[in-house]
C-alpha cells in the first residue's frame, strides 16, 4: 500500500462495523477526530478517500461514503469554511474525470451541498455527460447553486437535444 | 316542495316505478349525485387500507374506478390498473384521489391531482422535504381543492392548551410538550450492505424512483424498507412522526407557524440511510417548546414535560382567555368533501407538521443547531441546510 492508502486504511479501520447490515452510530467526537485529520491531511487525504471508493454501492466501502459525506457537513460550519472551497474544487475534479460514473455520480451528489459560482463552468460541461446519472447530478448541483446556475443554463440550453434538454429545462423550472 | 317529500309523492302516485331505486336515492341507496369516483394510487402495504378510509372511517360513497401501482408492469389494462399515474388524472370519471406511495412521490401527485381537479386524501408524512409543503397547500388554496392527510390525531385533541397558547399567554412560562418513543427510529434505519439486483420485470424503476435520483436497484429501497432511504423518506422518524406530532402540534396552536430554533442530539449520519438519532428539541418564537425523543441512542435529554394549563393562569389572564371565542370543531375528509369547507386535517396544517421531522431531519444530517425563518421558510445562515430544506428534483419532475 502507498504511504495515503495506510493512512486511509488506519483512520477508517477506528470506525465501528456495520451491525446488521446497517451503518452503526458513529461517536460524533470520533468523527470529528477523524474530520480534522483528513483536512490537515490536505488534498492527498481528501483524494486518498475518494480512491477508495467502490463502483458498486453495496456497503463494502460504507465508511469512505460517510466519511465524505461527514467532511461536507463539518466544512458548512464557520470554523471550518477555509476548507469548504477546496474540498468542492478536489471533489468537481475528481467528479469531472476519469473515475466511474458511478463514483462521479456520488461525488456530485456530495458537492450539491457545497457547491457555488466557482464550480459552474465545468457544472455545466458535466450537462453533456454520456452518463445519463451523471448528467442529472450536474443538473441537480447546478438547481441547487440556485439563481446564479439560470444564465449558463440557458445558455446550455440552446446546444442541447433530447434527455439533456429535458434536463436542463427541468433545472430552469426549479430555480426561482 | 322538498325533493325527499316530492319523491314520496310521487312514488305514491306511481310515478316513478320504471325508474330504478338507485337512481333516486331509495332506502339503501346512494344517488349518483352524492357518490364519488376514486382511485388509489400506491397500493403497497398500507394503500387498500388508505382507500377504504374513503368509504369507512370518510363515509363517502365511492365507485372504484381505477388502481396504480408501478408494480404491475405487464399486468396493467389502462383501464381499471395503471402503472402511470397521470393517465389516472387524466380521467373525468374520477372525482378523489388517495395516496399511498412512497412519502418521495406524495407532494407532486397531491399538486397535480388538485390541478386535475381532484381532491385528495395522501398518506402520512405528507412530504419528503420542507418546501414540497408549501407548494401542496398553495395549489390547495388556488384550485379550492380538498385535501386531508392521513392521520387523525388531532380530531381528538383536547384544545386548552391550544387555546391559550394562541391566545399569547404563555406570558414567560416554561412550556415544553415531550413526545418519548415510539419512532421505530433502528427498526426503520436503512440497510447499506445490499447487493444491487437486475430490476424485477413487474417494476418500473424510473417510475418509482420518480423525481429522486435514480440508483440501481436494491431490494431494499422498495417495498417498507424505502422509509430507511433518505432518497425516499426520513427514517422511524418521518414514518411516525407526523402520527405522534400532528395532533401534538395542533394542541400546541403551532400548526400555522414553524420553530424558530432546532437543536439536536444524534450521531452523524449517513449520506443515504436513515440512522439513529437521540433527541431533538424544537423552540418556537414564543418559547414554546417541543421536545422528541428516540430512547434508542445516547442519553436521555432530562427535560421534563410542562404544559400550560387554565390551573396556570391568573385572574387576568383567565378573563383575556375567556373572552375569546371558541374554534369552530375541525371537519372531517367526507364532510369536507360535500360541503367543500377545508378539513381539519388540510396542506397548511400538515406542512406544518410535517415540518417538523423535516427540520429535525436537516438538524439531524448537519449535527447542527438550525436557526429557521417561520415566514421565508428557509435557514438562517446556513446554505447547507438550505439544500437539504429545498431539494432538487429529477427530470421530468419539479415542483
Amino acid at each position: 500500500m502507498t504511504p495515503t492508502e495506510t493512512t486511509t486504511t488506519a483512520l477508517l479501520s477506528r470506525l465501528p462495523e456495520l451491525q446488521e447490515g446497517k451503518m452503526p452510530p458513529v461517536e460524533p467526537k470520533l468523527t470529528d477526530e477523524l474530520v480534522q485529520a483528513v483536512l490537515g491531511g490536505g488534498q492527498e487525504a481528501i483524494v486518498g478517500l475518494i480512491d477508495a471508493l467502490r463502483e458498486v454501492d453495496n456497503g463494502s466501502d460504507w465508511k469512505v461514503r460517510f466519511m465524505l459525506q461527514a467532511l461536507v457537513i463539518a466544512v458548512g460550519t464557520a470554523a471550518q469554511a477555509p476548507h469548504k472551497r477546496k474540498l468542492a474544487e478536489i471533489m468537481l475534479d475528481e467528479a469531472a474525470g476519469i473515475r466511474p460514473a458511478p463514483i462521479r455520480t456520488f461525488l456530485l451528489a456530495r458537492l450539491r451541498l457545497l457547491a457555488g459560482c466557482d464550480e459552474l463552468p465545468r457544472l455545466i460541461a458535466l450537462l453533456t455527460a454520456e452518463d445519463p446519472q451523471l448528467s442529472d447530478a450536474a443538473a441537480t448541483v447546478l438547481v441547487s447553486i440556485g439563481t446564479p446556475s439560470k444564465e449558463p443554463l440557458a445558455e446550455a440550453l440552446k446546444a442541447a437535444q433530447g434527455l439533456r434538454k429535458d434536463a436542463i429545462q427541468n433545472a430552469l423550472a426549479q430555480i426561482r | 316542495m322538498p325533493r325527499r317529500k316530492f319523491v314520496k309523492f310521487a312514488a305514491g302516485a306511481g310515478l316513478f316505478q320504471i325508474v330504478a331505486p338507485h337512481v333516486l336515492g331509495g332506502p339503501n341507496h346512494t344517488p349518483p349525485s352524492e357518490t364519488f369516483g376514486a382511485a388509489l394510487i400506491g397500493v403497497g402495504g398500507r394503500g387498500p387500507g388508505t382507500f377504504s378510509d374513503l368509504s369507512g372511517l370518510h363515509g363517502l360513497a365511492i365507485r372504484d374506478v381505477a388502481k396504480c401501482d408501478v408494480k404491475w408492469v405487464g399486468s396493467a389494462d389502462n383501464k381499471t390498473r395503471y402503472t402511470d399515474f397521470r393517465r389516472v388524472l387524466e380521467r373525468k370519471d374520477i372525482d378523489i384521489i388517495a395516496i399511498a406511495t412512497p412519502p418521495h412521490w406524495h407532494a407532486l401527485i397531491s399538486i397535480l391531482a388538485m390541478q386535475a381537479g381532484k381532491d385528495v386524501l395522501c398518506e402520512k408524512p405528507m412530504t419528503r422535504f420542507v418546501a414540497e409543503g408549501r407548494v401542496v397547500a398553495e395549489t390547495a388554496r388556488q384550485t379550492g381543492r380538498i385535501f386531508q392527510f392521513g392521520t387523525y390525531g388531532r380530531y381528538g385533541v383536547n384544545k386548552e392548551m391550544r387555546k391559550i397558547i394562541r391566545a399569547g399567554l404563555v406570558n414567560g412560562r416554561e412550556v415544553r410538550v415531550v413526545k418519548r418513543g415510539d419512532f421505530k427510529v433502528k427498526e426503520w434505519s436503512g440497510p447499506i450492505a445490499v447487493e444491487p439486483q437486475a430490476v424485477p420485470d413487474f417494476l418500473d424503476w424510473n417510475m418509482y424512483c420518480g423525481p429522486s435520483p435514480i440508483k440501481p436497484y436494491q431490494a431494499t429501497r422498495f417495498g417498507g424498507m424505502h422509509r430507511g432511504y433518505w432518497d425516499y423518506d426520513g427514517g422511524g422518524l418521518c414514518d411516525m412522526g407526523q402520527h405522534h406530532l400532528d395532533p401534538i402540534c395542533y394542541a400546541m396552536g403551532k400548526d400555522d407557524t414553524h420553530p424558530v430554533e432546532i437543536i439536536p442530539h444524534a450521531p452523524p449520519a449517513h449520506p443515504e440511510a436513515t440512522g439513529m438519532w437521540g433527541w431533538v428539541r424544537l423552540k418556537y418564537a414564543d418559547g414554546v417548546e417541543l421536545l422528541i425523543e428516540s430512547g434508542e441512542w445516547g442519553e436521555a435529554s432530562g427535560l421534563p414535560e410542562k404544559r400550560i394549563s387554565r390551573a396556570d393562569l391568573t385572574a387576568d389572564e383567565l378573563k383575556q382567555l375567556d373572552a375569546l371565542p371558541n374554534e369552530t370543531e375541525l371537519l372531517g375528509f367526507g364532510t369536507a368533501v360535500k360541503t367543500r369547507k377545508p378539513s381539519g386535517g388540510n396542506a397548511d396544517a400538515g406542512h406544518h407538521s410535517v415540518c417538523l421531522m423535516h427540520l429535525a431531519n436537516v438538524a439531524i444530517r448537519t449535527g447542527r443547531t438550525l436557526k429557521f425563518d417561520p415566514v421565508t421558510e428557509l435557514a438562517i445562515g446556513d446554505e447547507e441546510a438550505n439544500r437539504l430544506i429545498n431539494q432538487p428534483m429529477r427530470a421530468p419532475w419539479h415542483l
